[in-house]
């Protein structure tokens, strides 16, 4: 019955405008200029996610990372943006997605680098500064550079999985 | 002396790794997965150098910001090696591409940029301290770079629109 559900809505004039349609004006597929938005947010949330991982591993330690959350936030929006987007990709061909199973192990993989950024967040706020030689630098504890790690390692896998879904994906249901 | 687009297509097809590649059955989506990896590298450290010479993120010193600068080169180095990777295993369908041929003006554009910023502008910006703003031609620069970049990754998503054809 979902299924069915599915198949009529893929016929529907949304699904297929993202399918097959214009984003404004031609040649801009509405498909492809999704997936620009997605690469974008993409960017964003897995570039920023990795220079904050590199800073809690203990490299730049001139860039004080308790005073990131703004930088946190643009992350955040980058990933409401790859939320979005995806979403709008998705209700595009929404049977051979899922039905592919490496959406499964993206969507697995960004479930867990979520968690693991909102672990890392709260624990940017309990940093606790000691001296080091002239001054001060923020003492990193072992769990969150572990978090970190698995921050980088997540996002990795959704990255690779994301770009291999089109090389697995069946067919166009009929 | 006339320049045949087919010549100069059919020299860079032959050039490594472009026979490797379109013989293999997975090195162009590893080339794929790598300029991707390349490409959150290189803006991830751009976001936050750029916006910091905006003037966001003023917590930060400048010298710190530009700390994260390697980065930005390793993403590009993957980026270029896994580009070539592409372009070679098929270089007329690239050559007669318009995105491409802009996405590639475009990446020489933030070259330049990047350069005249290191020549200019970064003497007199290293020393900005946490809170300072940053001048308004470190501003210009660094808008500059953050447009070229994201419209790069934009024209690279468009790539398939434009593709004429291949030979």
């Amino acid at each position: 019955m979902f299924w069915d559900f599915l198949r009529d809505f893929e016929a529907g004039d949304f699904s297929s405008w993202i399918r097959e349609g214009n984003f404004i004006a031609e040649p801009f597929s509405t498909f492809y200029t999704l997936l620009g938005f997605h690469s974008i947010g993409m960017a964003a949330v897995v570039g920023i996610g990795w220079m904050l991982s590199a800073r809690i591993f203990g490299f730049h330690q001139e860039f004080l990372i308790s005073k990131t959350q703004r930088l946190l936030q643009l992350a955040w929006w980058g990933f409401y943006l790859n939320l979005g987007s995806g979403v709008l990709l998705l209700l595009g061909q929404p049977r051979r997605e899922l039905m592919t199973g490496l959406f499964w192990v993206k969507m697995l993989s960004i479930v867990m680098a979520l968690i693991t950024m909102v672990v890392v967040q709260k624990g940017l706020g309990h940093l606790k500064m000691v001296p080091n030689g002239n001054g001060k630098i923020e003492a990193v504890p072992l769990s969150l550079r572990v978090n970190a790690f698995l921050v980088c390692i997540f996002w990795l896998i959704a990255i690779v999985a994301g770009r291999l879904i089109g090389y697995t994906q069946p067919p166009p249901p009929m | 002396m006339n320049w045949d687009p087919n010549l100069v297509a059919e020299h860079f097809k032959n050039l490594w790794p472009g026979p490797l590649v379109r013989q293999s059955g997975w090195l162009f989506s590893f080339g794929e997965a790598m300029h991707f990896i390349g490409l959150c590298l290189l803006l991830g450290s751009m976001f936050i150098i750029d916006l910091r010479l905006m003037g966001w993120f003023k917590s930060v010193s400048v010298r710190a910001a530009l700390s994260f600068l390697p980065y930005a080169i390793i993403g590009f180095i993957i980026n270029l090696a896994s580009g070539w990777m592409f372009f070679t295993s098929a270089p007329a369908s690239y050559l007669e591409n318009n995105a491409f041929l802009l996405k590639m003006l475009l990446i020489v554009i933030a070259g330049v940029n990047a350069l005249g910023f290191t020549l200019w502008e970064q003497p007199k910006v290293i020393a900005i301290g946490p809170e300072q703003d940053t001048p308004q031609s470190a501003k210009i620069f660094a808008g500059l770079s953050l447009f070229l970049w994201l419209f790069i990754l934009l024209l690279g998503r468009w790539l398939p629109i434009f593709t004429v054809g291949t030979n």
